[in-house]
């Protein structure tokens, strides 16, 4: 009977640490599905001073062949930026998930691979992200 | 030894599936738009602070500036932080006037501000409240929700503490009726 209610114990163990790691999974999930998509830069804000820069960007969900020495995944895809202040892009990026804090962090490099940007979310919905670099840019995009 | 503690076992695997979603009722029941009618942002010294310009304890300083309060019903896929791994929701404040001039400086709203938040209630005394637990590029803050005694929302005070010689910083939003 010890064994039973042992083994019943074990078993219930094992589905809710299935059930939290099924839930991360749907997390990043969510995100990929979000972000992989055609966004509007509604302002960009340079040490918290609006710039009144706009624009489109657009996060493909087409994979690049690039490689790099800082890469984190390998995993590389396409993306363009087109902005009212002339900026016309394209770019490679990454994605992925700063343990640390639970961030996603999407990683830009530009296709000859000499500059490279880690933009983190401050917050993310379906149709509404919030991007920033350190404290000194951010990024506000809307679908 | 028997099985009888086996019959609790659904009743546990229910509490531990719904328990994510505790704020939902709270959200249902309070989201929306709040047309603020003022704003009151009030820094009150806690501490003995060596400035002249913070002179011990009382309000030091205040202002107005209407605007709203939108409490939406958008979860929050990634967040700066997120409650006992609950997906938060999205808020934004929009205020009429984006630069207001604060203690000698001028201020500049963003319009919108975003911020989450996630809602849980608390007992003070003999009366339960109402908390919103909000984060603004990633700092917390608490918001206190004041009800009158139809029930109907009168009060949104934001609150944090800290900083310079314990600094009470509090932000009070009259609904507009």
């Amino acid at each position: 009977m010890k064994l039973i209610t042992f083994k019943t114990t074990m078993l219930l163990a094992l589905f809710l640490s299935l059930y939290s790691c099924r839930k991360d999974e749907q997390k990043e999930r969510l995100f990929v599905k979000a972000l992989q998509s055609k966004w509007n830069v509604d302002e960009i804000e340079y040490y918290g001073r609006p710039s009144g820069t706009t624009g489109t960007i657009k996060f493909t969900t087409k994979r690049a062949d690039f490689e790099s020495e800082f890469a984190v995944t390998n995993d590389f895809y396409e993306g363009s930026i087109e902005l009212s202040d002339g900026t016309n892009e394209e770019f490679y990026y990454e994605y992925f998930q700063i343990l640390s804090n639970n961030h996603m962090e999407v990683v830009m490099y530009s296709t000859d691979g000499t500059e490279r940007t880690n933009y983190a979310t401050e917050l993310m919905t379906k149709d509404i992200s919030v991007f920033y670099w350190g404290n000194a840019v951010t990024y506000y995009l809307s679908k | 030894m028997s099985f009888k503690y086996l019959n609790l076992l659904p009743i546990a695997l229910l509490i531990t599936f719904t328990s994510c979603s505790d704020s939902d009722g709270l959200n249902r029941k309070l989201k929306g738009t709040y047309e603020i009618e003022l704003l009151e942002e009030t820094l009150e010294s806690t501490g003995n602070c060596p400035n002249e310009e913070f002179p011990g304890d009382g309000v030091v300083f205040s202002y107005s500036n209407p605007g709203k309060m939108v409490f939406t019903n958008k979860k929050v896929i990634q967040g700066s932080v997120l409650v006992n791994n609950i997906r938060p929701y999205l808020g934004y404040f929009e205020y009429d006037v984006s630069k207001v001039n604060f203690w000698g400086d001028t201020i500049t709203y963003r319009n919108p501000e975003y911020f989450q938040y996630s809602f849980r209630e608390q007992s003070f005394g003999d009366e339960d409240t109402i908390i919103a637990h909000i984060y603004m590029n990633g700092v917390e803050k608490e918001l206190r929700f004041v009800e009158n005694n139809k029930g109907k929302i009168t009060e949104l005070i934001q609150y944090e503490q800290g900083g310079f010689c314990y600094i009470n910083h509090r932000i009070t939003h009259y609904v507009k009726q």
